[in-house]
Formats: C-alpha cells, sequence, structure tokens
C-alpha cells in the first residue's frame, strides 16, 4: 500500500509542476491555459529527441527549460493574446482547447502514435526503504529527480513572488489587473513573464517523468485535465493551493489504482475530486467570491 | 420581427429548396449516407446544447451524462428488459430531464470555469460509469446486440431508414429551438445570459430559464443518444468519453451559435474531416486544432457567421438573421 | 391600480444594513404615495443603491421592514416583485446588447406572460397571441417615448440617451404600481433630461408611483412630490422640495456643495 501511495504522490508532483504552470497564468490573465498538459507531452518527447541525438539528460533538462519558458511566451504573443483582446474568457478556454488539439496533432504528425520514455538524469539503482510494519518502499533515483525539481520550482518560485519586484508586481497585477494598467504597470511584459515561468513548469514536468513512464501524443488530454482540477480543487491563483491539489490528485489516483486498472483509476479519481469541489467551490485555498453568481 | 421583405418572399422558396435537397441527399451522395446520419445524430445534441450555450449563454462540458443516460438507457431497456423501442427512447428522455432539472440548480449558479470544470467533471463521471459498471453496461466492451429501431411495425435498420427518421427529429428540433430563440423563452435567455439582476428586475427568475435550457439540452442528447444505438446496434465507453464531450462544445463553437446552419456546419465539418483520406488522417488533428483555434479568434459568429459576413459584403445587404444586434459588437462582455 | 388614495404603495421603516464595520443604510424610513415622485438624494456613498437593493431584495438588512401593497416584499425573491407590481432600473444602462430595442421593451412585460418553455417551442396559440400582445405593447411604449424610430435598432448600437429612456420604457411596458429608478439621467444631456422629466411627470399621471435616485438637482426639484435626502446611510431631511431645498441642515451637508457642480454641467 505504502508504495502504491508513494507511486500516487510522485504522479502527484508531475500534476502540481502542471497545476502550478496553470495556476501562475490563470492569476495574471484569468484565463486557464489547458494547452499546458500538451506542453508538458511536448516538453517531454523533445527531451526524449534530444537525448537520443547523444545529448546527456540534464543538459537536455536545461535546454528544455530554456526553449519552453521562451516558448510559451511565444505562444502567449502570437495566439493567445491576440485572442483574448477579442474575445471573452468562455470563448478563451475553448481557443486553449484548440491549441491542445494542435499540439496533439503536432505531436503525431512529427513523433507518430507511439509511446516515448526517457532516460533518467542519474544512472542509479533504486533503493529500498523499509518503515516497519507498513512495508516497504522501493525508490528510483528518478522519482527522487521529480520531488526535488517540484521543491526547487516552487520554492524559486515563491521566492520571486514574494521577495523580488517583479514578484510584486506580478502579484498587484494578479490581485488587480485592471489597477495594476493604470498604475503604469506593463501587463503584457507581465503576462509574458507568467507564461515564460509556466512553460519552464511544463518542461520540467515532462523532462522528468518521461524517463519513468510512457507518454505519447494523445496523453495531452489527460495532463490537461488532471493539470486543470488539480488547479481548480487548489484553488484558482493560489500557487500553493495548486500543488496541494495536484499531490491529492495523484495521491487518490493511486488509491484507486489499487482496486481498478489505472485508466478508471484517473478517470474515478478526478470524478471524486470534483465532487468535492461541488461542496466547496472555492477549493482549498481559494477565494468563495470567484465562484458564484 | 420584421424581416425585410425580399427576405420574406426568399423564404419559402428557400425553404422549399433545402428541404428537397435534403430528401434527395442519400440519393445526391451515395456511400456517404453513413455520415449524415452521424452528423445528423451530433446535429441534434448541439441545437440541444446551442438553447444553454448560444442562448443562455452557459457552458456545458458534459452533454455526454446525457448521450449516455439515452444511449445505455434505450439499449438496457430493450435487450435487458425487452421494452419497445420507442418507449425506450422517451423514458430515458425523461429521465436526462429529471437528472438536467436536479443538476441544474446546483450547478448554473456557478460561475464561468467553475460551470466548465463541473460539467467536465459529469463528462469524467459518465465515462468512469461506463467503463466501470461492467455488470450494468458492460464495461470498457460495452453493450451490443440493440436492436433497430422499430416504429410503427417497420424495423429501421438501413442507413437511408435513419437518415430518414433522424431528419425528421433533426427538423424538428431546428424548429423547436429557432421557436425558442424568437419567442419570449429566447428574448428572456438574453436577458438572463446579459444581465441575471436586471432580469430578476423583469420578473425573469434566472435559474428557471437556466435550468429549462438545461433541460432541453438534455432530453436533445438523450434522444440522440437513444437513437446512436440503435443505428450502431451498439453502445460503448468511447462513446461517450471526455473527448466527445469537449469535441460536442467545440462543433458548436466551430460552426456558430444561435442559428441553425451553424451548428451543421460545425459538426459536418469536425465529422467530415477525418473521412477526407488516410494520408490527411495523420494532419487531421494538427489541421483541426489550427482551424478551431482562428475561428474562435477571428470570426467570433463562427464559420456560419463568417460566411454570412461574407455573403453580406458581397451581395451587399444587411446580414439578416432575425436578432438584429447577432454580430460582433466588439463588447467583450458578449460571451459567445 | 392605485390603491385607496391615502394608503402609501410603500412604506419602509428601519432599514439597516451594515457592511463589516461601515453602515451603509442607517435605520431609513419613508413612504411613498399613489401616483407620486419620490425622489432620493444624497451624496455619492450616502446608501441610495443600497437602499433599492435592499428593497428589491439584492441584498438582505440587518433590520427594518417594507411593506409593498400589503406585501411584506423582504420575504419576496427578486423575480417575484414585477408580478405584484414593482420594477426597478440600474444605474448603468442593462438593456440586452443583442436583441433590438422593441424586444427589449417587450421584456419588460414578461411578468405578464405565461408561455413557458414548451409553449414558446411548440408555437402553441397562447404564446403567438402573448407575442402579439407583446409586440403591440412595446410599439406603444415606444411611440409614448417618441422612439418608435429606434424599434429595429440592436441594443448595443443605441445612444446613450435613448438606451436610457428605454430602460425607464421597459419598466414602464410591465405597468408597474411603483417604479424605482437608479438615476435615470446619468449621462443625459440638458434636452434628453427635460425629455425624461416630462415622460416621468406622465407616468405618474398616469397613476404610477416612483422612487426616484438622482444626482440632477435641478430635475429633482422640478418634477418631485417628496424629497428624501441621505446621507452617510441616515435620513438628513423628507418633505416636499421647496421646504426641503431651504433646509439649513441639508444645504449644510449636501446641496452647499454639489448646487456649483450642477451648474457647470
Amino acid at each position: 500500500m505504502l508504495q502504491v501511495l508513494f507511486g500516487g504522490l510522485i504522479d502527484g508532483c508531475v500534476y502540481a509542476l502542471v497545476a502550478v504552470g496553470m495556476s501562475l497564468v490563470y492569476s495574471i490573465t484569468r484565463v486557464i491555459n489547458l494547452a499546458q498538459g500538451g506542453f508538458v507531452v511536448l516538453a517531454a518527447l523533445v527531451t526524449v529527441s534530444l537525448q537520443a541525438a547523444g545529448v546527456p539528460p540534464l543538459v537536455a533538462l536545461v535546454v528544455v527549460l530554456v526553449g519552453f519558458a521562451a516558448l510559451l511566451a511565444g505562444v502567449d504573443r502570437a495566439v493567445l493574446r491576440p485572442a483574448a483582446r477579442r474575445i471573452g474568457n468562455q470563448r478563451m478556454l475553448l481557443v486553449t482547447v484548440g491549441l491542445l488539439q494542435a499540439i496533439s496533432g503536432l505531436l503525431l504528425v512529427v513523433w507518430g502514435n507511439l509511446p516515448y520514455t526517457g532516460r533518467p538524469f542519474t544512472a542509479g539503482r533504486p533503493w529500498t526503504v523499509t518503515a516497519g510494519a507498513l512495508g516497504g518502499v522501493t525508490v528510483q533515483p528518478q522519482q527522487v529527480w521529480i520531488v526535488a525539481l517540484l521543491l526547487v520550482a516552487v520554492l524559486a518560485l515563491a521566492g520571486l513572488l514574494r521577495y523580488t519586484e517583479l514578484g510584486l508586481t506580478m502579484r498587484a497585477t494578479a490581485s488587480r489587473p485592471d489597477a495594476a494598467r493604470l498604475v503604469g504597470v506593463d501587463t503584457d511584459r507581465i503576462r509574458l513573464i507568467a507564461f515564460g515561468l509556466s512553460g519552464a513548469m511544463a518542461a520540467l514536468a515532462g523532462a522528468a517523468v518521461v524517463p519513468i513512464t510512457f507518454l505519447q501524443f494523445d496523453t495531452t488530454t489527460s495532463y490537461a485535465v488532471s493539470g486543470f482540477v488539480a488547479a481548480v480543487l487548489g484553488g484558482l491563483g493560489s500557487i500553493g493551493g495548486a500543488v496541494l491539489g495536484g499531490l491529492l490528485l495523484g495521491v487518490v489516483e493511486g488509491v484507486f489504482s489499487r482496486y481498478t486498472g489505472s485508466s478508471l483509476a484517473q478517470v474515478a479519481a478526478i470524478g471524486l475530486l470534483i465532487g468535492l469541489l461541488l461542496v466547496r467551490p472555492a477549493g482549498l485555498l481559494g477565494r468563495a467570491e470567484e465562484v458564484r453568481r | 420581427m420584421s424581416a425585410a421583405p425580399t427576405g420574406a418572399r426568399r423564404r419559402p422558396l428557400t425553404l422549399l429548396v433545402t428541404a428537397a435537397v435534403l430528401l434527395a441527399l442519400p440519393w445526391l451522395t451515395p456511400g456517404w449516407t453513413e455520415l449524415l446520419v452521424i452528423v445528423e445524430i451530433f446535429l441534434l445534441v448541439v441545437l440541444g446544447l446551442d438553447v444553454l450555450t448560444g442562448q443562455a449563454g452557459q457552458i456545458s462540458l458534459g452533454q455526454t451524462l446525457f448521450l449516455a443516460i439515452g444511449g445505455y438507457g434505450a439499449g438496457l431497456l430493450t435487450v435487458r428488459a425487452g421494452w419497445p423501442s420507442w418507449l425506450a427512447v422517451v423514458v430515458p428522455a425523461l429521465v436526462a430531464a429529471a437528472v438536467a432539472a436536479v443538476l441544474g440548480r446546483a450547478f448554473l449558479r456557478l460561475r464561468g470555469y467553475y460551470l466548465a470544470l463541473a460539467t467536465l467533471g459529469l463528462a469524467v463521471v459518465t465515462q468512469a460509469g461506463a467503463t466501470g459498471l461492467t455488470s450494468v453496461t458492460g464495461g470498457p466492451s460495452g453493450l451490443v446486440g440493440v436492436p433497430s429501431l422499430s416504429l410503427f411495425g417497420l424495423t429501421v435498420f438501413s442507413d437511408r431508414a435513419n437518415y430518414y427518421v433522424l431528419l425528421v427529429l433533426c427538423a424538428l428540433a431546428a424548429w423547436f429551438t429557432a421557436n425558442l430563440r424568437r419567442g419570449q423563452t429566447g428574448r428572456a435567455l438574453a436577458a438572463v445570459e446579459h444581465d441575471p439582476q436586471a432580469a430578476a428586475m423583469l420578473g425573469i427568475d434566472p435559474a428557471r430559464y437556466r435550468t429549462g435550457a438545461f433541460v432541453v439540452a438534455a432530453v436533445a442528447a438523450s434522444v440522440a443518444g437513444s437513437l446512436y444505438a440503435y443505428y450502431l446496434r451498439f453502445i460503448s465507453p468511447d462513446l461517450v468519453s471526455v473527448t466527445v464531450a469537449l469535441s460536442i462544445v467545440i462543433m458548436l463553437a466551430l460552426g456558430g451559435v444561435r442559428t441553425v446552419v451553424g451548428p451543421l456546419l460545425g459538426v459536418a465539418l469536425l465529422q467530415g474531416l477525418p473521412l477526407i483520406g488516410q494520408s490527411f488522417a495523420l494532419w487531421q488533428p494538427l489541421v483541426a486544432g489550427l482551424v478551431l483555434v482562428l475561428v474562435l479568434t477571428y470570426l467570433p459568429g463562427g464559420l456560419w457567421g463568417g460566411l454570412r459576413s461574407l455573403i453580406a459584403r458581397v451581395g451587399n445587404r444587411a446580414a439578416g438573421d432575425r436578432t438584429t444586434g447577432d454580430r460582433a459588437t466588439g463588447d467583450r462582455a458578449e460571451t459567445w | 391600480m392605485t390603491a385607496a388614495a391615502d394608503r402609501p404603495v410603500l412604506t419602509a421603516a428601519g432599514l439597516t444594513r451594515r457592511f463589516g464595520g461601515v453602515t451603509a443604510v442607517d435605520r431609513v424610513g419613508f413612504t411613498v404615495a399613489p401616483a407620486s415622485i419620490r425622489a432620493v438624494i444624497g451624496p455619492n456613498g450616502a446608501g441610495k443603491t443600497t437602499l433599492l437593493d435592499l428593497i428589491t431584495g439584492f441584498t438582505r438588512p440587518d433590520a427594518g421592514t417594507v411593506d409593498f401593497l400589503g406585501h411584506d416584499v423582504l420575504r419576496l425573491a427578486p423575480h417575484r416583485l414585477p408580478g405584484i407590481g414593482l420594477m426597478r432600473t440600474f444605474q448603468s444602462a442593462r438593456l440586452v446588447p443583442r436583441l433590438t430595442a422593441r424586444q427589449n421593451v417587450m421584456l419588460g412585460a414578461h411578468h405578464l406572460t405565461r408561455a413557458g418553455f414548451l409553449a414558446d417551442g411548440l408555437r402553441l396559440p397562447r404564446a403567438r397571441r402573448e407575442q402579439r400582445a407583446l409586440a403591440e405593447r412595446a410599439d406603444a411604449v415606444l411611440d409614448f417615448l417618441d422612439l418608435r424610430r429606434y424599434a429595429d435598432t440592436a441594443g448595443a448600437d443605441l445612444p446613450t440617451g435613448v438606451a436610457r429612456l428605454l430602460e425607464v420604457g421597459r419598466a414602464l411596458a410591465g405597468a408597474p404600481t411603483l417604479l424605482l429608478l437608479d438615476e435615470p439621467a446619468a449621462g443625459l444631456d440638458g434636452t434628453e433630461t427635460r425629455e425624461l422629466a416630462g415622460v416621468l411627470r406622465g407616468v405618474a399621471a398616469a397613476g404610477t408611483a416612483i422612487v426616484l435616485i438622482e444626482h440632477d438637482v435641478e430635475l429633482v426639484m422640478s418634477i418631485s412630490d417628496q424629497v428624501l435626502v441621505l446621507d452617510a446611510g441616515a435620513v438628513l431631511a423628507d418633505g416636499p422640495p421647496a421646504q426641503v431645498r431651504a433646509d439649513p441642515v441639508v444645504l449644510a451637508a449636501y446641496l452647499g456643495s454639489e448646487a456649483p457642480a450642477e451648474e457647470a454641467r
């Protein structure tokens, strides 16, 4: 059982990274970028290709990190911002769905419909941790990487938001976008930075998870939905909430998978958590005024 | 509402020609009848959804719940309980209406993304239920042996027969939803969409109207689901997956809201595109995604709205629909 | 349509609403006589809109009662009010942009209809009859306001003055006994304001009482029968225009500082 919980926790870390990216973008733009799920898989497959071309895994990670930060900023500039200027938020959700679909399509064209996996960042044998009567847990080095990267990312982000001037500007823009604009904040630049950061999150998630699982062109929807649920569960706009939401989703999924197949487990976990949301719509750390009319 | 005189004179003629073409379609396009049937099934769903989304401005990412109620309901009632097929369409539709009435009260108070998520939850639970409740739904392999629809003693088995039955249903749905739109109900829905508080002060209960729209959408989806099961003589979780739920909303947004042709275009495009050719199949998702992004961004009235503007500019007369304000006004509060 | 001649259509007593530490409405009470025009004036933030929100059920009072034609209005949901004769407009124009002026006005009489989804969807005779009646009534209102030429213009395309007037017209289509108007003259120029004054006088003469929140002091003084002055949520004065205008307390708190701003318009 402990092994299952641990596995779920690791999955949860990945969901957390996706959700953090989504929540961050939401807080600045009030748009949920479902395409984030697509960028995760794209980052994963790019990592695999880089590794196949001989690039060491850790170098590939850095390349993908920087590349996707730039990519997401570019996507905002070229696709999302023009759309946001013209249409309301409900249609924007569908635009991101279209974007998600397009990314899946791109993955299909370039990488085909085969599943891919990658090499771990550091070579090493898995080791076992025993917890007495609770049983043992086998930990793979890559899983440690995932947890470490999540921690580093979240701490860095939190540090940025709390202790830097840029972070202060971002938080101000997030809470009152109209006021921020009036005060002279270059909200377009803040948007780009938010998207860039979310691109980095997507890159981390994809590159870190592909060594321990198989990903392919249609895994995008699953990450998109999971990220969405986790972000809303944690309270839209709350980074800490997104982390909590992601971890919770992963663990619940893990528990369910003990009793059912893995795809049903995922779907059941999502269903359960959405049910929870109906009870507390603002999510774990969210604000209630945002929710009801 | 006053249509331009030319419009009023042309209407009966256009309707007649359209009816003739639709009736002759299976002969005009042999080999495509199967696609036509699928298009009609989804058109029924999307026309219903248009009342909720296009008129009342509420998103529902979970219409597959009602599709499943209709499809699995009809399947189970005919296969396991031996009910007559027409009854097995009506009863699940009533169940769908009841479910929508209850869920509507709870959900339709939620704003924007939270409503999207809640309805997405319905889609997810539907897929999970259809896959997991194996003893009831047949699990991942679905329910087989569903009989064909039988009407007035005749079995609706062939593609053509199904085409005509569904043609009647789609025509009824188009007529019903257009009547709603042109009537006081449509105006009330427009008021609720724009400003629920102001609508309340006009005596319109926003909850009641939103729920009513939801019920219409649910019944349409349920009937479509039942006919889908009868046509395929089979129903499975793949037919009510989350992907299908999303594609339903996409078809509506792509084609354009508050019209009949809009949904038709959207459904035809999304269902027809994959069939263009084997070599195209690889590029289809990419192209479809890009088309969706472009249409949503640059064509607020959907493909049909864009076409009408084009025709208007070419023909140099005012683009006419009964509700004259139905075009991009630059007002960002416009939901769809 | 009118109650017994002396009995007020609306009696509010002790209405209080607090938001956190701020008392937005402080023990406000007043009456509205049938077919009269009662103005509510006061500086920004004096609680005028909140008062309307309390009466129409958009927010619950912490204390107080409101009696409208014998109904305890505080127990009723907002959408029930038009059915008993109470209608309201808002500070910002809330006409539906994608409907025409005529269609918007048809909405005003919605509470007089009974056709629902099925009747409209199936175009039952009852629904068709109601449609015709609604359209006729709407045209009558448009004629009364001399705005018939805008009948087929989309709400989004109407000039501000016309839109504000139409909002009043939309409420009129519902044949209310009492009409609550929140700053109907906002955004109107001098001519339009005079038109509005004429319309309101006509409406009251025809038997509908009006409660009017306004900043335009001239408009208020010229058409009101009774004026209620609010400041910081509390009643400062309550009486006929001439009396209120001369009240030193009111002059000190409000009119004195407002009048120059009004003249500058």
